[in-house]
């Protein structure tokens, strides 16, 4: 429904407009909020408990953990898994499902409540198919009222399910990591961590292709900057999902989406596979997903992109400038290191 | 299906026409006419003569009906519009009246016999051929149906102005207990339902969708309109398959006697409209267009994406009427109008309505009256994606026919009686998905539905005395719904849903999928206590087969319409009011008072994030439930010297339930709740100002309690997705309240001597400048609160330039 803000523009000519408003919200609802993962991938699957955090009290806008609770994950045939505290509200067990077996959890809280997720299965994860990258040119308004373009980086992707009898709902993911350089003399190379896809719900039911073959579908839309100067490297991720998680991802997809036009659908809580046992109408909210993952590194260079040359954000080593803190140490970026990743080429 | 609840008021129908034929009196004394000399007294009976003529053309009126009381005298006119009476000198009222014609009313002192010659005004352009009502707003006090709104174009006019234009449903929205979900918002809300709650006929053509541009301007040309009615509860029983209320629009006949021009230019919109006689004082035409053209202010913007987007409107209508003989009449009405709508690369809608009606009229003999009226016409609408992958054109359409045969008779002034049929056959195409280009997506189409509507009606209107006068009125209706269809069948007692489909059944072409059938009593009644006021009752009850099925905050233009099937029986509401009405003796001054209730039965709802669009199993994603509104309107109105003044306040509410049951979920845990269109206070005032003989001044404000709306209350994050709200229970606040002032200041007409006028209108919309909003919504920026923003559609002031012309 995200085209529809648009339409909203449109219609209003050039007279309408957003500015922040005061209403009378006055609540104190808290609630549960379950966000986890299963995939077949051997390594730490974790289940993040929390409490949701309320709107329109200042700062509070962060959600809370919920230390304390036991967490298990039972699988069809009768195996239980028992999570491990790692931290404040987070559980983790180092282990892997297997595709065609049916997962669900079972949390309970310290305050006595019983929540359980509904049991979904593992699917077989989709190798994926063609990464491919493409510069555009997209115009904007800058700050001076002046038109002005700057350059963005599609990320598309191709697959083929055509041999497949069941056609997979597939959901894409990226993180990054880029090489970043001090303009000191010494100018040492960080490797920096970034998430260029944060509120980017990218999802695709292949149900819906008419031949079976996808081309170049567009899964991430970043501005091309400083990060791209030397190297970057995408880390793709693909899941293999349920249709009840599909359907869950397009139903958040329109409501983070909500943007007060005509066009909206009403506003509703969106509901994951997760409740209460004793109290089926509790909103408990998040998703325990179960997906068959496949994973792809891409790296970026601007050679490969054809550019030639991407201004870096440290420049040269020009005495007496005011230079930013992370060009005398890289290390002060958030998620970034000295050390060389083993997969770094 | 005549129910218990239904026999009393069936019981009252029968009484109306039994007793119906009993001729009572009527009249208010307006001229004074003194025949013969005073002095001089005739002995026994004299003899009048004379004419009645129209006012207009001055063509003879045929079957005109003369009451002259106490004595009773009657006559009808002649082919050539002569009368003759027989009086005893002394003092009369002589009453005549005409279908489509204002009823005149004078007081004869009779001293000997003369010859009188009478005009009448034509009062409605008579496409139908029966006036069951007495309408206009003048006609409050002494109308027998209670909420009735009569707008005639010079009381539009005194309306706010959007972009120099006045506009009809802009102008109803002044009318105590009508609403629209906002600016830029589609349809009505007339006393808090749903905007395909109410039936729109525009000369006979049935419309689905009366606006243009998102609903800054409606369909009806402006300079074409000649009246319209609204029944905001109450309704005849010609009228049927709407739940809340009714408005007929109807257009002007073209002048026989010489051509025209009238036309409009503004800054986003022109109209120009022609008429003039096909043969002199026997037929007429009228065309007119509009366009609306938004591009080159769109080329303006700063925004790179306005820039490449695209607005454009036009509608063509065009009218014939032509008097046959002196008993026959006909006549017909073509429409075209058309909306383009384009946002940059990203998306692109366009929705049509094309409709044409026409009617044979024949007076038999002096008292009865036959009129047959076909219409055909169809509305389509289409949602292009127009970027990436999935290029694509959503197409969905309606195609209706619909034929009335009624006739009318009036044996005496005070007694009326219609009878008539109508047919309507309903084919809805409600999806079709056609990929474009190098589009990756299948496509796509939802089989046609069909539904036929037959329809038997029968209408009495009786002044049973001075002070009581009665209408009653009956309609039956029976649906079906046919193949060719596939229906899915579910699992009994679970709700349905995809998975709990077990079956499906599959019809043949005109095989009868699914019937209903219902008895929908009208009634009304007026008492008039004294001669400046009255109370009046009203009661009806309507089904709706065909509805429109739309969760967002107001119907899209393409927003599917549903007819009842299988799964979906048709919405029922039950309507009454009851007023109090008054006009202040010496000044026109008049004022009332109404309160109304609804009740529904079987209301549509929707389940949270139901998708509507190319839905095959549309049922899976609808809840029932029930539905009420009540309030009460005050109406005050001045309608004298150069200072005129009307004001209307509403309190009223508009709620609705759904309950969990076996088959489906609650909404709100089974709470009443209140609907989109839920505005408890609501407050119109226009004054007008004619500040000179060429110069006027007209003002609106208008205040109403902000539209509820869906608050999150607290927020999580989820995988790489954060700020995701988790909601209150539906429509548990409100937006902030609107209001806004409108002013406006007509200067003109001059250049009448040069055989043209020219008038100038210089407006102001939201003087003050307020930021209404049109809707609340939430975001949040990392590592900040998350924040409340208002949309406001027209959040400045908007002044216009409009220069009219007519030659």
């Amino acid at each position: 429904m995200k085209k529809f803000a648009f339409l909203l523009a449109a219609s209003c000519l050039f007279f309408t407009c957003i500015d922040p408003v005061t209403l009378d919200i006055d609540t104190e609802q808290r609630s549960l909020v379950v966000d986890g993962v299963l995939t077949d991938s051997l390594g730490e699957q974790a289940v993040k408990i929390s409490r949701s955090a309320i709107i329109g009290y200042g700062n509070d806008n962060i959600l809370t953990p919920v230390p304390g609770c036991t967490v298990k994950v039972l699988d069809d045939a009768g195996n239980t898994f028992a999570f491990e505290e790692k931290g404040p509200g987070l559980y983790v067990r180092t282990m892997k499902g297997e595709p065609g077996r049916a997962y669900h959890v079972e949390i309970s809280t310290p305050d006595g409540k019983h929540l359980r997720s509904e049991p979904s299965v593992l699917k077989t994860p989709l190798p994926i198919g063609d990464i491919s990258t493409e510069v555009v040119e997209q115009e904007f308004v800058n700050s001076a009222g002046n038109i002005d373009s700057e350059q963005r980086l599609l990320l598309k992707m191709g697959l083929s399910v055509a041999d497949l009898a069941e056609k997979p709902f597939l959901r894409w993911r990226a993180d990054g990591t880029y090489e970043f350089q001090e303009s000191t003399l010494a100018a040492r190379v960080c490797y920096v961590g970034s998430r260029p896809d944060l509120n980017n719900i990218k999802i695709f039911d292949t149900n819906a292709l008419a031949n079976g073959e996808l081309f170049d579908e567009p899964f991430l839309d970043m501005l091309l900057d400083y990060r791209f100067s030397r190297k970057y490297c995408f880390h793709v991720l693909q899941y293999a999902i349920s249709e009840e998680e599909f359907k869950y991802w397009e139903s958040i997809n329109d409501v983070v989406n909500i943007d007060g036009s005509f066009f909206d659908p009403p506003p509703g809580t969106v509901r994951g596979n997760i409740f209460n046992v004793d109290d089926p109408d509790e909103v408990v909210a998040g998703y325990f997903s179960v997906a068959g993952v496949s994973y792809e590194r891409r790296f970026v260079t601007p050679d490969s992109l054809g550019l030639g040359f991407i201004e870096p954000k440290c420049g040269g080593f020009r005495p007496g400038r005011v230079r930013p803190p992370e060009c005398n140490d890289c290390t002060v970026l958030g998620a970034s290191s000295l050390d060389k990743p083993d997969y770094w080429q | 299906m005549l129910s218990k609840k239904t026999y009393p008021h069936f019981l009252v129908f029968c009484f109306a026409i039994l007793a119906a034929p009993l001729v009572a009196q009527q009249g208010d004394s307006l001229q004074f006419i003194t025949i013969g000399s005073p002095g001089t007294v005739a002995k026994g009976k004299v003899k009048l003569t004379g004419r009645v003529a129209d006012e207009a053309t001055g063509e003879a009126i045929i079957g005109a009906i003369l009451q002259l009381q106490p004595n009773g005298a009657n006559d009808v006119t002649t082919v050539d519009g002569k009368f003759t009476l027989t009086a005893l000198p002394g003092n009369y009222v002589l009453e005549i009246s005409y279908l489509g014609y204002e009823t005149l009313r004078a007081k004869l002192e009779i001293h000997g016999g003369g010859i009188l010659d009478f005009t009448l005004r034509d009062k409605t352009i008579d496409l139908e051929v029966v006036t069951v009502l007495d309408r206009g707003r003048e006609d409050h006090v002494r109308a027998v149906v209670p909420g009735v709104e009569l707008l005639t174009i010079e009381k539009i006019e005194r309306q706010s102005k959007f972009l120099g234009e006045t506009d009809v449903l802009r102008s109803l929205q002044a009318v105590a207990g009508v609403t629209s979900a906002g600016e830029g918002a589609s349809g009505i809300n007339v006393r808090g339902g749903n905007t395909d709650e109410i039936l729109i006929f525009m000369d006979g053509n049935l419309l689905f969708n009366p606006q243009h541009a998102l609903g800054f301007f409606s369909l009806f040309h402006p300079d074409l309109v000649n009246d319209v009615t609204l029944y905001k509860g109450g309704s005849p029983a010609r009228y049927g398959g709407r739940l809340s209320s009714v408005l007929d629009v109807r257009l002007r006949e073209g002048n026989n006697q010489h051509l025209s021009v009238n036309g409009g230019l503004s800054i986003a919109s022109s109209r120009l409209s022609v008429e003039g006689p096909l043969l002199k004082k026997k037929a007429s035409f009228i065309v007119g267009a509009r366009a609306g053209y938004f591009d080159w202010i769109l080329k303006q913007t700063q925004n790179v994406d306005l820039r490449k987007s695209q607005a454009f409107f036009y509608d063509v209508t065009a009218k014939a009427d032509a008097r046959l003989t002196p008993t026959t009449k006909a006549g017909f009405t073509v429409f075209a109008a058309d909306d383009k709508f384009r946002f940059a690369e990203e998306v692109k809608f366009d929705y049509a309505t094309y409709s044409g009606s026409a009617y044979l009229k024949q007076l038999v003999g002096k008292k009865v009256n036959l009129a047959a009226q076909a219409n055909v016409g169809q509305y389509i609408s289409s949602l292009y994606d127009v970027a990436g992958n999935d290029q694509s054109q959503f197409i969905n359409r309606i195609h209706y026919r619909r034929g009335i045969v009624s006739g009318f008779y009036q044996p005496a002034a005070a007694y009326q009686l219609e009878i008539g049929t109508e047919l309507s056959r309903y084919e809805v195409l409600p999806g079709e998905l056609k990929p474009v280009g190098v589009s990756i997506l299948k496509p796509e189409k939802l089989p046609a539905e069909q539904g036929n509507e037959l329809s038997f009606f029968v209408q009495n209107q009786w002044s049973v005395s001075e002070k009581l006068e009665l209408a009653a009125g009956l309609r039956h209706t029976f649906y079906k719904n046919s193949g060719p269809d596939n229906v899915l069948l579910y699992e009994p007692g679970v709700p349905k849903e995809e998975e709990t489909v077990v079956d499906s059944l599959q019809f043949s072409k005109g095989e009868k999928i699914a019937g209903y059938s219902g008895l929908e009593p009208h009634f009304s009644g007026r008492w008039s206590v004294g001669k400046t006021s009255s109370v009046k009752l009203g009661y009806n009850r309507s089904y709706q087969y065909l509805s429109q099925v739309s969760n967002t905050a107001s119907a899209l233009p393409i927003s599917v319409w549903q007819l009842s099937n299988h799964h979906l029986a048709p919405q029922k509401a039950d309507n009454f009011s009851v007023g109090y009405y008054r006009n202040f003796q010496k000044k026109p001054v008049d004022a009332h008072l109404e309160l109304f209730y609804r009740k529904i039965y079987r209301l549509i709802d929707y389940k949270d994030f139901a998708q509507l669009l190319l839905n095959d199993h549309i049922e899976t994603e609808l809840l029932t439930g029930i539905g009420k509104a009540y309030g009460v309107e005050f109406y005050l109105h001045k309608n004298y010297g150069r200072h005129k003044f009307e004001g209307s306040y509403t309190w009223s509410r508009s709620l609705r339930q759904v309950e969990a049951t076996a088959t489906q979920e609650a909404v709100n845990a089974g709470r009443w709740y209140p609907s989109n269109y839920d505005k408890p206070h609501s407050l119109n005032v226009n004054y007008f100002w004619q500040m000179g003989t060429k110069v006027s001044l007209s003002m609106n404000f208008v205040y109403s309690t902000g539209r509820p709306t869906t608050a999150p209350i607290s927020s999580y994050t989820n995988s790489n997705v954060w700020a995701i709200p988790i909601y209150s229970d539906r429509n548990q606040f409100r937006i902030p309240d609107y209001h806004r002032l409108d002013v406006a200041l007509d200067i003109g007409p001059w250049g009448k001597k040069q055989g043209r006028e020219n008038s100038l209108t210089l407006s102001v919309y939201n003087l003050y400048a307020r930021k209404n909003a049109f809707s609340v919504f939430f975001r949040q920026q990392p590592a900040k609160p998350v924040t409340a923003y208002r949309l406001s559609v027209l959040g400045t002031a908007f002044p216009a330039i409009t220069y009219n012309f007519k030659f």
